[in-house]
């Protein structure tokens, strides 16, 4: 308890708190322009975290996340087109409403459901991954092995219908951590000779070109291909009333139950959270012949899930090290940014700092409300924003936040590079999220192999691994894991 | 044949070609028999990679081909990638705002905006009002170069 009070002490004041207000302001400014979404958002956003403290870093990219999906619903709500994919199921509804002039209610609908589920959300993470990490500290190499085989495993559930693609793109992302010198000699690996690449590839640049350089090439060409949605206006905010709430209140609560649970399971998002809650909600919703006609039930369901995401996919992040989609393995590899070796260990060595995280999560869930009240009126303009403008200054701030993070123009260099290769690749049907799953977990993979063999020493590799039962689980749940697309296929065969 | 998982799949084999070259050096002296080879696991992967190409591209000359209404390679995507490699070539040399300013404005035109004065005035503004932000308040240095 003494930990969350000063948790709460240090993330309230006056820096950590203007880190997560503007977290919350970029992501929402983010979130609200179609196809950017929260990775993106995170992208641009991680590079200046470089010269901060850990926890004002996490303070502020956690108030992107929860800005970035509260935002995305501003555009569905206004627009008809969701600012990130899992605001998609609000704009059912949300536009629906916008479109009878009530649009500042269904915004505030949102808003408050998001709200709701994010500290839903919070309140099981502060539950949940203190004694999931405890369990962990009894794992060794073997059992780390076998974690961090089973966080790779969420490489096939991110890669959709491409999974040989996906495949390739996670082999691709583990040979990009393996640049650099040897974790246990002190040789260097594909270097090609140039010294620049010795301490090998940053995360950061090769993160930025991943995301947002291949994002404005590709945005390059394909807005002559897309119709922009007209902009509905709105206002101001109408924030629901408690009395209105009355006959929702268990939809919120199922929801956001959906929400944490979905987002603790690695590899599954705040898409398939929103959608399975919104499905929910229209089997067991009393006005379910009403939705699609501007019904907040609907708007309720799907936030409440999509927001209450971000808290259950902290829990295997911050109490195993393994990132349950693409925006923790961008927090994960925050943490080795600034020196912090996530894993079972982050939360006995860091517990400062992972408390601090629980906290500032809560308070960027609260500061949505603020922010949205602020810039309701903003949205109208910003939605508005010409394209061509938006991409340009993207193009600035992405190659400033690369060369900012160490102050190397190598790192500009591999940052372009990453986003042109990245380009050419989502092009070809390979889906990015693999690349950064595997360079964020490449390095620790390597790591525990290594220590394994040494530690296994004259024993057999059956004999080793027999003898610990966590790593037999482990190595069971990755099998299920990878066999399940292929035991569901057979079953709809049947 | 579906030609982009083809070439996609000819591609990483070749990339697993050139990365295979890479792990040929000789690793520094290993002084105990426990130690590890420090490119076994990259040629581990490496396989993996060249046989992940091979089923892409066997796979690809079985299935049908689709097309794109958005080309790969069109004017407007080359031009944003020569645009992102001379603003990484002259980032340092020629400073900061100069560099940044014509990066900013090259890619919006090229994206078809038109409307230039506004655009100069919302890509000088922005540049200021990023110079001053890395500058005054995430205290990072920009590079300067001969042009500022």
């Amino acid at each position: 308890m003494d930990m969350i009070f000063s948790a709460f002490a240090e993330v309230l004041s006056p820096f950590p708190l203007i880190m997560n207000l503007m977290g919350v302001m970029v992501g929402m400014i983010i979130g609200a322009l179609p196809g950017l979404g929260s990775v993106v958002a995170i992208s641009i956003c991680l590079p200046f975290t470089f010269g901060m403290q850990p926890l004002q870093a996490m303070a502020l990219l956690l108030g992107v996340y929860c800005g970035s999906n509260c935002g995305g619903s501003i555009a569905a709500v206004l627009i008809n087109t969701p600012g990130t994919p899992q605001a998609a199921a609000t704009s059912i509804d949300g536009y629906p409403m916008a479109r009878m002039g009530k649009g500042g209610t269904a915004i505030g609908w949102a808003l408050g459901s998001s709200i709701f589920g994010g500290l839903f959300s919070c309140a099981v993470l502060v539950v949940a991954a203190p004694t999931v990490a405890s369990f962990a500290l009894q794992f060794g190499p073997l059992e780390t092995f076998g974690l961090i085989l089973m966080g790779l495993t969420c490489i096939s559930s991110v890669s959709g219908k491409n999974q040989l693609k996906g495949l390739a793109a996670g082999v691709i992302g583990l040979l990009l951590a393996c640049v650099g010198m040897s974790p246990f000699t002190p040789d260097a690996r594909f270097t090609f000779g140039l010294y620049a690449l010795d301490g090998g590839m940053d995360t950061v640049a090769v993160i930025v070109g991943v995301f947002a350089i291949s994002e404005v090439i590709d945005r390059a060409e394909r807005m002559l291909h897309e119709e922009q949605g007209s902009v509905l206006s709105v206002d101001r905010l109408k924030m629901p009333r408690i009395a209105d709430y009355r006959g929702r209140l268990w939809n919120l609560v199922k929801s956001s139950i959906i929400g944490t649970f979905v987002g603790i399971l690695p590899g599954t998002g705040a898409t398939t959270a929103a959608f399975i809650a919104y499905g929910e909600a229209k089997r067991s919703s009393p006005r379910r012949d009403k939705f699609g006609t501007g019904e907040p039930d609907s708007i309720v369901a799907a936030e409440s899930a999509n927001n209450a995401v971000t808290g259950g996919a902290l829990v295997p992040s911050l109490a195993l090290g393994i990132p349950g989609d693409p925006v923790t393995a961008i927090m994960l590899a925050t943490f080795i940014l600034h020196g912090i070796t996530p894993g079972v260990r982050l939360m006995a060595d860091n517990p400062a700092i992972v408390y601090g995280i629980f906290v500032a999560l809560a308070v960027a869930n609260v500061l949505m409300w603020p922010c949205c009240c602020l810039t309701t009126r903003m949205f109208n303009y910003l939605l508005k924003t010409p394209e061509p403008i938006l991409m340009g200054l993207i193009t600035v701030l992405c190659v400033l936040g690369s060369y900012g993070s160490r102050g190397n123009i190598n790192d500009v260099a591999v940052t372009i590079g990453a986003g042109i290769v990245a380009y050419l690749l989502r092009r070809s049907g390979f889906p990015m999220p693999p690349i950064v799953i595997g360079l964020v977990l490449g390095q620790q993979f390597e790591m525990s192999i290594g220590q394994m063999t040494l530690y296994k020493a004259d024993l057999g590799w059956w004999e080793y691994i027999s003898a610990s039962p966590i790593a037999l689980c482990l190595f069971a749940v990755t099998a299920l894991i990878l066999c399940m697309p292929l035991l569901r296929r057979l079953r709809t065969r049947s | 044949m579906k030609k982009e998982d083809v070439i996609s799949g000819v591609l990483l084999m070749g990339l697993s070609a050139v990365l295979y070259t890479q792990t040929l050096v000789d690793p520094s002296e290993i002084m105990f028999e426990d130690d590890i080879d420090p490119m076994k696991y990259p040629r581990m992967l490496i396989a993996l990679l060249a046989l992940l190409g091979a089923v892409l591209a066997g796979k690809g000359l079985r299935l049908a081909g689709t097309v794109s209404a958005v080309p790969i390679f069109s004017r407007r995507t080359l031009s944003v990638m020569a645009v992102l490699f001379l603003y990484a070539a002259v980032f340092t040399t020629v400073g900061f705002f100069v560099s940044s300013f014509a990066a900013a404005f090259a890619v919006a035109f090229i994206m078809g905006w038109r409307r230039i004065p506004a655009l100069i005035a919302v890509c000088g503004f922005s540049m200021v009002v990023i110079w001053l932000l890395f500058t005054y308040i995430l205290r990072i240095p920009l590079p300067v170069g001969t042009l500022f």
